[in-house]
């Protein structure tokens, strides 16, 4: 209960969007006014509104685009950076424009978003809002979302439903998004420090300024260790968090642990073999220049002379061999990506049932799938729940209704259904790993492409608008709106 | 979180737990599985000052077919209803029923005879009964009364067992296939936006009786649905009636006026035999 | 103060408790098993799951009373003396069916529960078995494949699991 009365909400803005264009589907215009409430103390929730803003035309080619925000006090619980922290607002902001820009030129929400994404850029591309777009192939993440949610055969299913006037209508909802990762608050620009020793016994231990908590970091860490020195993974060991061994770093947030803790920790141990060649190149009294290091078996060898080998491990034995590398990267990067949200809308109920999420989300290089697939399953999931279900509700008093898992209505098993991920890596060239950050990307995607699917069920009723979360009592009274009751 | 501080009482018997709840008279509760009590205790809206545990008291447990009736001990579980053979062949609506409360773990604690005491006019079990025309078999110090569910439940949470009484049994008609009148037709609807959700609005229909859930301040029956059955309506026009009578509250999930169109859409359906 | 006697993880144990001692205090504070917790002041996210007489149920709403005589499986209790984990276990680890791993011994001990009701549950069946305990990591998705993965491991032949959506439509 103090939890959920006391720990900051999410969200918590109100957009009105204006958008225009061509009836052949050039937008040409796009405005965002927003309206952030901060809670009760303008913490966060004063500065989230800029990221918004920063965000503002997503990965759309937008001739001319305006935002502005107001943040506002009010006498509810503090709002904070929750899982996208302004960012999910602009996609969900520009999506939901598109849509309707589509339902008003009469063009198809997959053929608008495909005339208005930026083409292809391998260079980093400046928009007017300032973010400077590191990479991006945003047509292609959505052409393969479409072909692997087999878009055509979704819309025949939906129009076969429509002449049926079928109670249980399909609605297919799409969101393409970028979302800004690695963007710290640290001095000097984006970087992270990390530690790698070699201990005399063949073990290594990595330290690391970022602050895990189940995202993987002492698995990759270790892989990446493991990839540069050939030691077996189960002889390294990853610490965070202690202060004692590691004075500095900028923990985990806005996706940066990967792409920068991750690449600061292969820069250590790239630098720490140099180290130890120097070591072992002296005490062979040859140049460093004549030694081969086979990661395979984690030894230096003379050139010529394949017999003569040292151990990396043994480079340690009489002076410890370690170094600290601080990475940094040239600025934020930006993974992107498109969701496709299917949901059968109970039109006599207005029951939103959520069937398939598909999804690219391109955050460049993976370094470990199953770890990056798991990071995107809890964002999408998490985003979805503020689509259809996830909300904090106050009384006209500023009571809070939502103050136990009881009343607020957290996601559980059966109200999603298994995710369906499509691979997509497009590397950026501000790291050596190419990596951009996954994280928050997820619940990026999934919240615009939820509400748009939900109105796109009730569409062909009229419907053109459903806030969310789209509860079934809003669903109801959006179809009444517009043809009147229908109790017959 | 922590409940009040109480004296604790191991019941041995059906006549044990009521010599207890003559001595503690108002400042005892009776605890079977007590996923309605505990949780009221754990915010302190419940500070008895005993609990009477009666989980053990074998008495009061199992399930039985009597005559043209089934007959269920207060004390079984909703698990042991999901799963049971029997109640799924004689009496499916109230098996099916018990498999809608909250989730797999509260089903292997909360009782039938605790869930219909604790008489909330959103739960499963009271709405099945209603529906079902069921009765209860209340043991107090002077003997057993059975009262219809009819008359059982008067208001939020409140039932007409006296503080002295225990409920001991309940009693259901039997409409399977194998019952001596047939299979009776059934339907069972549960609103609800989470799975583990308590009704938004609830239906459950059984022959021609019709009992709602989250429209008042107890389970009520569908009057006019059941009126209009009766003289021939087709089960569209009945349904309509479904709201007629009734006094639905409002919260954040939903209003009045949608909570009795969800009355009418989900009588609907239940008529139609149809469960979700 | 009431005595009770119970087994908890195959091992029996005497001791004096308050009545209004919960479950979960008792084995988190007074027997220091720590595996199960606090999720929740509403018996509705499951994270203090453990089994009593090998049934879920969510410890936070249990008595340490009413486990009087009856034997308590906790996380702690799943793993074998030589360090084995269990079946369920194993498969969550192999499916990374864990992230801050909070919600993750409730999840197991459900799992562990419904695998022994249902030894062959389909994806819905899963879902609905874990209506009670919530995640906000993982999006569900990996801990339902660790649950099919540990039946098809349990039975030794294959479940008939789909990783497709449900066609069920709920009201």
């Amino acid at each position: 209960m103090e939890n959920l009365l006391g720990m900051p909400h999410g969200r918590a803005q109100q957009h009105k969007v204006t958008i225009g264009g061509m009836k052949d589907g050039t937008v040409l215009a796009y405005r965002i006014e927003i309206l952030q409430d901060c809670g009760a103390y303008p913490k966060a929730g004063a500065f989230l509104p800029s990221l918004t803003i920063l965000m503002t035309p997503g990965p759309y080619n937008i001739p001319r685009a305006e935002s502005w925000s107001w943040s506002v006090v009010t006498n509810t619980t503090p709002v904070g950076a929750y899982r996208g922290a302004g960012r999910p607002e602009a996609a969900a902001a520009i999506d939901r424009a598109m849509d309707l820009f589509a339902d008003a030129a009469g063009v198809d929400p997959a053929e608008v978003r495909r005339k208005n994404l930026l083409p292809k850029f391998s260079e980093p591309h400046k928009t007017a809002f300032g973010a400077v777009y590191d990479s991006g192939d945003y047509v292609t993440g959505l052409e393969k979302a479409l072909a692997a949610a087999d878009y055509e055969g979704l819309l025949a299913e939906q129009a076969k439903r429509r002449a049926n006037g079928d109670t249980l209508q399909l609605g297919i909802g799409l969101a393409s998004y970028v979302e800004i990762t690695g963007a710290g608050a640290e001095a000097g620009g984006p970087n992270e420090n990390g530690t790698v020793e070699v201990h005399p016994d063949g073990t290594a231990t990595v330290l690391t300024g970022t602050s895990p908590h189940g995202q993987g970091h002492q698995t990759v860490w270790a892989m990446l260790v493991s990839n540069e020195l050939g030691i077996p993974i189960d002889k390294i060991t990853v610490k965070w968090g202690d202060t004692d061994l590691i004075p500095k770093g900028g923990g985990t947030g806005g996706s940066r642990s990967l792409q920068l803790g991750g690449a600061a920790v292969q820069q250590a141990s790239r630098e720490l073999l140099d180290v130890a060649r120097e070591r072992a190149a002296a005490s062979l009294e040859i140049a460093p220049s004549d030694l081969d290091f086979d990661v395979d078996t984690s030894a230096f060898s003379v050139k010529g002379d394949p017999d003569k080998s040292v151990p990396l491990s043994s480079l340690a034995e009489t002076e410890r061999l370690f170094v600290n590398s601080v990475f940094s990267q040239p600025g934020a990067t930006f993974p992107f990506g498109t969701h496709v949200a299917v949901v059968e809308v109970d039109t006599e109920t207005g029951k939103v049932n959520l069937r398939r999420v598909v999804t690219v989300d391109d955050a460049g290089t993976v370094i470990n799938p199953l770890l990056a697939e798991g990071q995107r399953h809890g964002g999408i999931a998490q985003g979805a729940a503020q689509a259809f279900l996830e909300e904090v509700v106050y009384d006209d008093d500023g009571n809070p209704l939502t103050a136990t898992f009881a009343d607020y209505p957290f996601l559980s098993a059966t109200e999603v259904p298994s995710f369906e991920l499509v691979d997509m890596a497009t590397p950026t060239s501000y790291n050596p790993l190419g990596a951009k950050g996954i994280g928050e990307a997820g619940s990026i995607g999934a919240t615009p492409a939820v509400q748009n699917a939900v109105i796109d069920a009730v569409s062909h009723l009229g419907v053109t608008h459903i806030d969310m979360p789209t509860s079934p009592q809003r669903v109801w009274r959006a179809i009444n709106a517009v043809n009147g009751s229908k109790e017959a | 979180m922590i409940p009040a501080s109480f004296d604790y009482e191991v019941a041995e018997s059906a006549e044990h737990a009521l010599s207890l709840l003559a001595e503690h008279g108002e400042d005892a509760k009776l605890l079977a599985g007590g996923h309605s009590l505990l949780p009221m205790m754990k915010v302190r809206l419940a500070q008895p000052a005993v609990l009477i545990d009666i989980a053990r008291v074998a008495e009061l447990s199992g399930i039985r077919i009597e005559g043209d009736e089934v007959v269920i001990g207060a004390t079984t579980r909703h698990a042991e209803l999901a799963g049971s053979d029997l109640l799924k062949a004689e009496a499916p609506v109230l098996a099916y029923a018990a498999a809608q409360v909250g989730d797999p773990q509260i089903r292997h604690r909360g009782t039938i005879g605790g869930s219909l005491a604790h008489a909330d006019p959103s739960a499963d079990l009271p709405m099945a009964l209603l529906a079902l025309g069921g009765s209860l078999e209340i043991t107090g110090p002077s003997g057993v009364r059975v009262v219809g569910a009819d008359d059982f439940f008067v208001g939020p949470f409140e039932s007409v067992l006296g503080p002295d009484e225990l409920l001991s049994a309940v009693r259901v008609p039997r409409g399977g296939p194998n019952s001596p009148g047939g299979t009776v037709p059934w339907g069972y609807q549960k609103f609800v936006r989470r799975a583990n959700d308590w009704a938004i609005v609830g239906v459950a229909a059984y022959g021609g009786r019709v009992a709602l859930a989250s429209m008042g301040g107890t389970p009520l029956r569908a009057t006019a649905t059941e009126e209009a059955l009766k003289s021939g309506a087709s089960i569209e026009e009945a349904a309509r009636l479904a709201a007629e009578g009734t006094s639905p509250g409002y919260d954040f999930h939903a209003d009045v006026d949608y909570r009795e169109h969800l009355a009418r859409v989900l009588t609907k359906r239940a008529l139609e035999g149809k469960t979700g | 103060m009431t005595q009770i006697k119970l087994t908890v993880n195959g091992g029996a144990r005497s001791d004096e408790v308050e009545p209004r001692l919960l479950l979960i205090h008792y084995l988190r504070e007074t027997l220091g098993l720590r595996a199960a917790n606090v999720g929740c002041d509403t018996t509705s996210c499951g994270a203090c799951t453990v089994l009593l007489d090998g049934e879920s149920v969510k410890s936070c709403t249990v008595l340490a009373v009413q486990a009087n005589d009856r034997s308590v499986t906790t996380t702690e209790g799943l793993v074998a003396e030589d360090g084995t984990m269990s079946a369920v276990q194993e498969a969550f680890r192999e499916n990374h069916g864990l992230q801050c791993g909070f919600c993750t011994p409730g999840m197991v001990m459900a799992a562990t529960s419904l695998l022994a009701e249902n030894p062959h549950p389909t994806e819905q069946e899963v879902r609905e078995g874990l209506e009670g305990n919530f995640c906000r990591c993982t999006g569900y998705h990996n801990i339902v494949q660790s649950v099919l993965g540990a039946a098809e491991k349990l039975s030794g032949t294959g479940s008939s699991a789909s990783t497709g959506s449900s066609t069920e439509v709920n009201a």
